[in-house]
């Protein structure tokens, strides 16, 4: 009886953690596409890469975060939360690394 | 009852990582980040001395000064000064964004080194004063938006070993007197040092390639 209840208790922990996941992966999927729609086409690859250096990184920040709390939580998705984890974690050196020799970008200035 | 629904706690969730993240963040910025951002490169002295402008705007609660050295003397770096602008030579900051979708210039343009009092730099940004070598003065328009009457000096010092200071203050004093303006401040006031950062090391970059 009691190892039903922790199972159902489990199982409703894993349905909240895939919801969180999909929220937090549809919050980052909106903000990269919200410029495709609203910014002319010139400025469109500019206007992408200064999101994904900025707002895009912190979703992108957020999302790592709720993954690297699924590897623990949700063990049968693991190699999935574990290629977003090593890509925002790419991400963010790129970033890093962008901003710091920003002026050598000659696809960003 | 709504609370046992998978999806809504996990919203719940959600909303209250945001909460404690902002929070975090603002305490962040305003205890350490803002400062520094705000003085980006600059040293002690030139954050407080005297700038051309500076007697325009009294009290302003956005004031940005920035530095970088540059390794040739000013004479060398005022002609990438006079030629920026839009539709010009660019602010050699993000090229897609600040100049029409035209990049900023990689050489001197001698048809825009004649600047003078009362020319336009941006649509609503216009030249007010300058020094040759030494100083330029740029003030905000009507029609600016939350930018309205703030201003843009530019200082040049040579230092002892023949190179060049690059200074850039920024100065406005903010009302937040719509919801406008206030959503204007909260993106710029984090985010500006982003472009002017770019714009001193593009001017770096092409006075010392050049």
């Amino acid at each position: 009886m009691v190892n039903e209840k922790d199972k159902e208790i489990n199982e409703n922990k894993i349905k909240t953690f895939r919801w969180l996941f999909y929220i937090s992966l549809f919050q980052l999927l909106v903000c990269l596409t919200i410029p495709i729609v609203l910014m002319p086409i010139h400025a469109l690859l500019v206007v992408e890469i200064l999101i994904a250096l900025t707002i895009g990184l912190l979703f992108g920040l957020y999302l790592m975060g709720v993954c690297i709390y699924g590897i623990f939580v949700d063990k049968s998705r693991f190699c999935l939360y574990a290629v977003i984890v090593f890509f925002v974690g790419v991400w963010t050196i790129w970033s890093i690394i962008t901003w710091l020799y920003i002026e050598h970008m000659s696809y960003l200035t | 009852m709504l609370k046992q629904h998978p999806f809504l706690r996990a919203l719940l969730i959600f909303l209250n990582i945001w909460i404690l993240a902002i929070i975090t963040l603002l305490i962040l910025y305003f205890a350490w980040l803002r400062e520094w951002q705000m003085t980006w490169g600059a040293t002690k002295v030139e954050v407080s001395q005297y700038m051309a402008g500076d007697e325009l705007l009294v009290d302003p609660n956005f004031n940005a000064t920035r530095a970088v050295e540059i390794k040739v003397p000013p004479e060398q770096v005022w002609p990438w000064l006079v030629q920026m602008g839009y539709k010009r030579a660019g602010l050699y900051s993000f090229g897609g964004l600040d100049n029409g979708g035209m990049p900023s210039a990689e050489r001197i343009i001698p048809e825009y080194q004649n600047l003078k009092v009362g020319d336009q730099i941006l649509p609503s940004l216009e030249m007010v004063e300058m020094e040759p070598n030494k100083s330029m003065l740029w003030r905000f328009q009507e029609g600016a938006g939350g930018w309205e009457n703030a201003t843009w000096s530019w200082g040049l010092y040579e230092t002892n070993n023949g190179h060049t200071r690059l200074v850039s203050r920024l100065r406005q004093r903010c009302t937040y007197n719509s919801l406008l303006e206030i959503v204007h401040w909260v993106i710029i006031d984090p985010m500006e040092i982003f472009m002017m950062r770019t714009t001193l090391l593009g001017i770096k970059r092409r006075a010392e390639n050049n």
